[in-house]
């Protein structure tokens, strides 16, 4: 008699399993998404070529003391495009602001960039996607914003929105910049 | 005539088999002959470590059989750091550090994980144990249950006390 609590075991472990598909199919959990891993962590040291003749190196090194924008991008990457507007804004609003050309024939960057505008103060070139590994992106665009110390603070893998640029981005290059 | 026709199925036969192998070989090979090391231990390294490391891009496939450029990029990765005398944990650091756990087919055992490697087991260590009790007790109702000849003599009287006082009852 004193095991009768046993016979409500089956109920009890369906609800718990119900608790469990709950979760799963309301908390828009994204199984593909890979997270920031880099978050809260130096910036992987990179030292690209220019894309632009005459141009300076793109190296970590020489970013800190200042707190700076990466973004990866690419001439074929339809969001990028997408996305490009709110470079130059960020640019119009002093922020410190470079490119990786990830994978991408240099005149066709070049072109793409004469075509747009350039908000970049420098670009490097990845043509084989080293700099891509070395950030851990998955694809482009992809967005980072590094402080003074060189520590990862934000890592965006998706294209911009304006919402990004307004709640999050000029808030903590402020923040970070004090 | 006949034996003419059979001498022409067999080359056919042989191609199909020779197109069938290749076909096979295309899919389980995404790794270029060219990136190979020439070293073959530490190839045989690098297609190890490979197929652990899951694609970031094609959910559930090791970059040893994607032919995604990202996952060819990280395959590079692997070796290039292979030949610079990484250890095979440091190598695997060193994505998971970019990558996060994502990359790791086999998810590593901590304290988030522990629930998921070990309640299938714990489940069925509980059951075992609930089976064993059940089975213990049924036993003993049957070797010594519904027996009154080890009831102390208290027990006896006090016993019989109360089925007296039913009968009055009943009566």
């Amino acid at each position: 008699m004193s095991n009768r609590w046993l016979y409500t075991l089956p109920l009890l472990m369906l609800v718990i399993m119900a608790g469990f598909f709950a979760y799963a199919l309301t908390q828009s959990r994204n199984p593909a998404d890979i997270g920031a891993p880099l978050l809260g962590h130096k910036a992987p040291s990179i030292d690209l070529a220019p894309l632009h003749d005459g141009g300076a190196r793109l190296a970590t090194a020489d970013w800190s003391g200042n707190v700076t924008v990466v973004n990866f991008f690419a001439s074929w990457c339809a969001p990028c495009l997408l996305e490009h507007p709110l470079f130059l804004r960020l640019k119009s609003e002093g922020v410190r602001l470079h490119g990786i050309n990830y994978r991408n024939k240099p005149d066709e960057a070049k072109a793409w960039l004469a075509r747009l505008g350039d908000p970049y103060e420098r670009v490097g070139a990845d043509p084989d996607g080293r700099a891509g590994v070395e950030f851990g992106i998955s694809g482009v665009p992809e967005t980072f914003v590094i402080d003074k110390g060189g520590i990862v603070r934000l890592h965006l893998r998706r294209p911009l929105t304006a919402d990004d640029i307004n709640k999050s981005i000029l808030p903590l290059i402020k923040e970070l910049s004090k | 005539m006949s034996a003419r026709r059979q001498s022409q199925r067999a080359p056919r036969l042989a191609t199909l088999a020779l197109a069938l192998v290749a076909a096979a070989g295309a899919s389980a090979f995404a790794v270029d002959p060219e990136e190979m090391l020439p070293d073959m231990a530490l190839e045989a390294r690098a297609r190890a470590i490979s197929a652990e490391v899951r694609c970031v891009v094609c959910q559930n496939q090791s970059i040893d059989d994607s032919n995604a450029e990202i996952a060819r990029d990280m395959r590079r990765t692997i070796r290039e750091r292979i030949t610079q005398g990484d250890s095979d944990s440091q190598v695997t650091a060193f994505l998971r550090a970019r990558y996060g756990d994502f990359v790791l087919l086999k998810p590593p055992f901590d304290f988030r994980t522990g629930l998921l490697w070990l309640g299938a087991p714990l489940a069925l260590l509980l059951a075992a144990f609930a089976l064993w009790r059940g089975m213990r007790r049924t036993r003993t109702r049957l070797v010594d249950g519904a027996n009154a000849t080890d009831l102390s003599a208290d027990e006896r009287a006090r016993l019989d006390s109360l089925l007296d006082d039913d009968r009055e009852v009943r009566r």
